[in-house]
Order: structure tokens, then C-alpha cells, then sequence
């Protein structure tokens, strides 16, 4: 019995990957389908990859992206409820589905030399929506292929945070340029064999100078280790590197994340700063030093592990916004 | 109820959503039935997830009864033959206490069950005939259950047990009965097949004798 199967993206693939079929006759033809369904920009060819393709595929794709972030903002508390029940089931499913069918989600496209134009890098960035993560990268490969250092000093200027997809690239491939690698640590004084993340976390400072980058850059470190706020030995590395910073710089991660203050002297955590941290974050008792929690009445954890669940809980900072955590 | 081959179905499948297809190895059919799940409006994660919690099975599961001496004994020769260390998830069941362990150390009845949950990269042809092996050499038989904690109440139907000894390998009733409902029993047997036999060759499983068939709901 055959299926009454409706055309769409999805559909399109098969026919091209198992029919055999042609589905692209023209480049005209084919910015109209990537328009439709940009889903096919999976398979669309490399002859037909250019920036107006691009910009096509991000404003078509970027509707259906916003329609899949709201819906899943909206069903993760319902799944969540679910989970604990044993029972998984996609809330309106056929709606995940279609949009599925026809959108690229969280998939990476190969999208060449295409990648050395900054618009076409801020308009992906700008695609990925609300729900855009310090880490990964969903929609886009970069490789020293399509790596141009120039484009992204000036893209990261535009939009910080991606330095953090600078930062990922540099510690992938950073490993692979042994000349470099001495420069760095030559430069910076890394004499105890330091890891990629960490010589990539140099690099990407000599490339970007803006606080708000470095400060991204530095987040990405973080969680890169895959340490996070949680391991004693990254906490040592990413100490050592705060106190690196000026003044500035140090203000600046600690008002994007407060969690960053355990890395003050508590005597240079002057009023002013301590007001801030108390309106803006939940674990202020536990950052605090005890002069602040007595005179604004604030509450401390009673273990590591509750402050690092009130510090997820917590919505207030850049560290939260990102979903770290 | 017909019965039909692995072929077959993925012709019988690929023309329901309109293409004239058929893979030439089973991995193919796997890859196919991943790209074709939602025509069928389901979800693949979804659909594995709902396997696991409502059957509390893993498709990919795999249990080997054998004596416990010979594995304790011969570790290392075991291992290579079932591909313990392949596998990222791997427990020993105690049939004296009705325990599961991490370590086989622990296990004090005479059998124990050696249960490959994860795809270690073993097809079933060659764990079949690695035991024949090992059943010759030590003198033991041993029981190879694929699939063996989802059977007979989920999308499907299968039996696939084989019982080996120094003598031979032989299947004990082996058949494995899809449903076509156009949804989630027909893709979700598909799935299971081709997720069980994913190592193994077309023409591999074709030599083991199970009555595979087909029936439109």
C-alpha cells in the first residue's frame, strides 16, 4: 500500500539520494526551492553555493528555526515531566516534524569558500536564534579550508560572541602548527606543557581585543575543558589566567558572570562591585565575603553542590543566558 | 503472513514513499529506514526512546550464556570472541542471586549471562561462530539471545535464540514477523531488524534460517 506522501524537503532528498533524480536544474530554479524548503541546501550543488544563495537559505530558514525554538521552549518543561514518567513523547510531534521535513536544524553544511564573507558568517550566526550555545556551532563547519583570519577580526567585532566559534576552531587545529605553537608559548610565558585549549585561548586573544569577545573566549575555555565551574584543576588554570586580565577585563567577566568573583582578592571587591553581585546573583553568599553577607543578610549554600544548582537555576548572567550550565 | 526477505522489504517499504530502491547491505537498509522515518510522521529518537522505556530493551542487546569457569579462566580468549571490551556497555547476570554485575569476578553460579548492550562492532554470524569455537575448545555449549530482552510484546515479533556446542550452532524456532500498519509497528520492526543484523551481511543472514515474514495490518 502506498503512501499519500505530500512533496516535501525530506521527500526532495530521497528522490535525489535514492531515486537518482535531478533536483536542481538551474541556479534560479534552486534558489527558489532552498526558498521553499531550505532543508535542500544539504544537498544543493557546489556549483550553486554562493553568498545570494546563502542569504536565501538563511531568511527562509530562520522562520522555520524561530517556529522550532519557541515550540521547544514551550514543551521542554512538558517533556520534562514526561521523562520522569518514563514516557517520552514529542509534544506535537507533527509539527516537529514538518518543520523537520523542510528546515535545516541543528545540521552542519558544508558551505565552501563561501565562508570567507562576513556577511555570510554574521547571517548564520544571527540564524542560529534564542537559542544559541557558547559551544557548538549547528549550522556551519569551519576548517582551515574556509578559515580566513582577517574576516573574522572583523566579524567578532560585529558579533562577540563568535569568538567562540573562532575559539573552537583554534583548538582543533592549533595542534598543527608546531611554529605557532612555540610563538605562543614562547610570548605568553607557557612553559608547563599546556594543552591545545589553553594555546588556543592565547591565540584567539592575540586575534580579538574587545572585552565583551575575550570575555566569550574565556567562557568557551571554560566549559570547553568540559570542567566548567566543577574541577579543581581547571579552576587553577582559569584562576591563574584571570589574574592575567586588567582591571577592565576582570570587571567585565565578573558582571557576565558573577561566578568569576571567587577569582578577586576579596579586598579588591569594593562596595559598588558587591551591591551589583548582591542585586544580580543568586549565590552572592557564597561569593561574597563574609563583611557583605552579614551586612545585606545574605544566605550561604550548605554545600558545593547547592550553590552550583542555584548558580543553573539562576537566569541573570551572561554564563546562564548561554546555557552553560 | 508471507514470508519475505530482507530485500524485499526495503523494496516493499521504499515504494510506499514513492521510490524504486533497494540496498545492497544491511547497514544501507538501516541508513534508509533512519532517512525515511519521518514520511511516516515519527521520530526516530522518539521511536528509540519509546522502545527502551516501554520494553526496557536496547535493540542492539545481545546475551551469551556460557559457563562462568570458562570466562573467568579464559578472559582474554572470550573477549576476543564476543567483543566484551568492544562494546562501551557490558553486565554479567548471576543466575545464583538474580544480580547484575560490572564484574564478572562477582558472579558465583555456574553460568552467567554476559550481556552486550551497546554495538561493539561484531555481526551476529561471526559471535555465532566465534562461540562454536570456544564451545569446541573448552568442551561447554553457551546460548546466544539477540534482542534478548525485547521479545514477543513489542512492535513486533521475533524469536532469535541460538544454542551452540562443540557439535554445532543451531536455532532454537527462529523467526522474526513484521506488521505493516504504514507507522510505527512496520518502521519499528523494520528498525529492530536492521539495528539487531547490522554487522551482518544480506547473504549472512539469509544462512541463518529465520522465518522472516510480513503481513499488511
Amino acid at each position: 500500500m502506498k503512501m499519500n506522501i505530500q512533496e516535501n524537503g525530506q521527500n526532495l532528498i530521497l528522490e535525489y539520494k535514492y531515486g537518482k533524480k535531478d533536483v536542481f536544474s538551474s541556479y534560479e530554479q534552486s534558489k527558489e526551492l532552498i526558498k521553499k524548503y531550505p532543508i535542500l541546501i544539504k544537498i544543493l550543488p557546489h556549483k550553486y553555493m554562493d553568498k545570494e544563495m546563502i542569504m536565501t537559505f538563511v531568511k527562509a530558514n530562520k522562520e522555520w528555526i524561530d517556529q522550532y525554538n519557541s515550540l521547544e521552549e514551550s514543551s521542554e518543561k512538558r517533556l520534562t515531566e514526561l521523562a520522569e514518567k518514563n514516557i517520552i513523547a514529542l509534544e506535537r510531534k507533527d509539527i516537529y516534524n514538518h518543520i523537520k521535513m523542510n528546515a535545516l536544524i541543528r545540521e552542519r553544511v558544508d558551505f565552501g569558500e563561501c565562508m570567507k564573507d562576513e556577511d555570510v558568517l554574521l547571517a548564520l550566526d544571527d540564524m542560529e536564534g534564542e537559542r544559541w550555545n557558547i559551544l557548538y556551532s549547528d549550522y556551519y563547519e569551519l576548517t582551515p579550508n574556509n578559515y580566513d583570519e582577517k574576516i573574522w577580526e572583523k566579524v567578532v567585532k560585529k558579533s562577540p560572541r563568535m569568538a567562540t566559534r573562532l575559539y573552537s576552531f583554534w583548538c582543533d587545529n592549533i595542534g598543527n602548527d608546531k611554529k605557532l605553537i612555540e610563538h605562543i608559548k614562547v610570548k605568553y610565558k607557557l612553559f608547563n606543557n599546556p594543552k591545545n585549549s589553553e594555546l588556543a585561548l592565547y591565540k584567539c586573544f592575540d586575534i580579538v581585543k574587545q572585552e565583551e569577545a575575550i570575555a566569550y573566549i574565556y567562557l568557551a575555555f571554560s566549559v570547553n575543558e568540559g570542567l566548567g565551574i566543577v574541577d579543581a584543576d581547571h579552576e587553577n588554570i582559569s584562576k591563574e589566567i584571570f589574574k592575567k586580565f586588567d582591571d577592565n577585563t576582570k570587571k567585565f567577566l565578573i558582571h557576565n558572570f558573577y561566578y568569576n568573583l571567587r577569582f578577586m582578592s576579596k579586598e579588591d571587591i569594593d562596595a559598588e562591585l558587591a551591591v551589583t553581585v548582591k542585586e544580580n546573583c543568586d549565590i552572592a553568599g557564597d561569593l561574597l565575603s563574609d563583611e557583605y553577607v552579614l551586612k545585606y543578610d545574605l544566605e550561604k549554600s550548605i554545600n558545593e553542590e547547592e550553590m552550583q544548582k542555584k548558580c543553573r537555576d539562576c537566569q541573570k548572567c551572561l554564563f546562564a543566558k548561554c546555557k552553560l550550565v | 503472513m508471507k514470508t519475505t526477505t530482507i530485500k524485499e522489504l526495503a523494496q516493499m517499504v521504499a515504494k510506499k514513499v514513492g521510490l524504486d530502491y533497494v540496498p545492497n547491505t544491511i547497514q544501507e537498509f538501516g541508513d534508509f529506514i533512519r532517512d525515511i522515518y519521518p514520511q511516516f510522521n515519527l521520530n526516530y529518537e522518539s521511536l528509540d526512546d519509546l522502545l527502551y522505556y516501554t520494553q526496557n530493551a536496547n535493540v542492539s542487546d545481545i546475551n551469551i550464556t556460557m559457563p562462568t569457569d570458562v570466562l573467568k579462566l579464559h578472559f582474554d580468549e572470550v573477549n576476543k570472541a564476543i567483543g566484551i571490551s568492544e562494546s562501551s556497555c557490558v553486565d554479567y547476570f548471576d543466575n545464583y542471586n538474580g544480580e547484575v554485575y560490572e564484574e564478572y569476578d562477582n558472579v558465583k553460579s555456574e553460568n552467567v549471562g554476559i550481556n552486550i548492550v551497546e554495538d561493539n562492532g561484531y555481526s551476529v554470524k561471526q559471535i555465532l561462530e566465534n562461540c562454536h569455537e570456544l564451545c569446541k575448545k573448552y568442551n561447554c555449549a553457551i546460548k546466544i539471545e539477540v534482542g534478548s530482552s525485547a521479545y514477543k510484546n513489542g512492535y513486533c515479533e521475533f524469536n532469535l535464540i541460538w544454542n551452540v556446542d562443540t557439535d554445532g550452532i543451531y536455532g532454537q524456532d527462529l523467526y522474526f514477523s513484521i506488521i505493516d500498519d504504514n507507522g510505527a509497528d512496520l518502521m519499528g520492526g523494520l528498525y529492530w531488524l536492521v539495528e539487531m543484523f547490522r554487522e551482518d551481511t544480506v547473504e549472512d543472514f539469509e544462512t541463518f534460517g529465520i522465518k522472516l515474514s510480513y503481513e499488511e495490518k
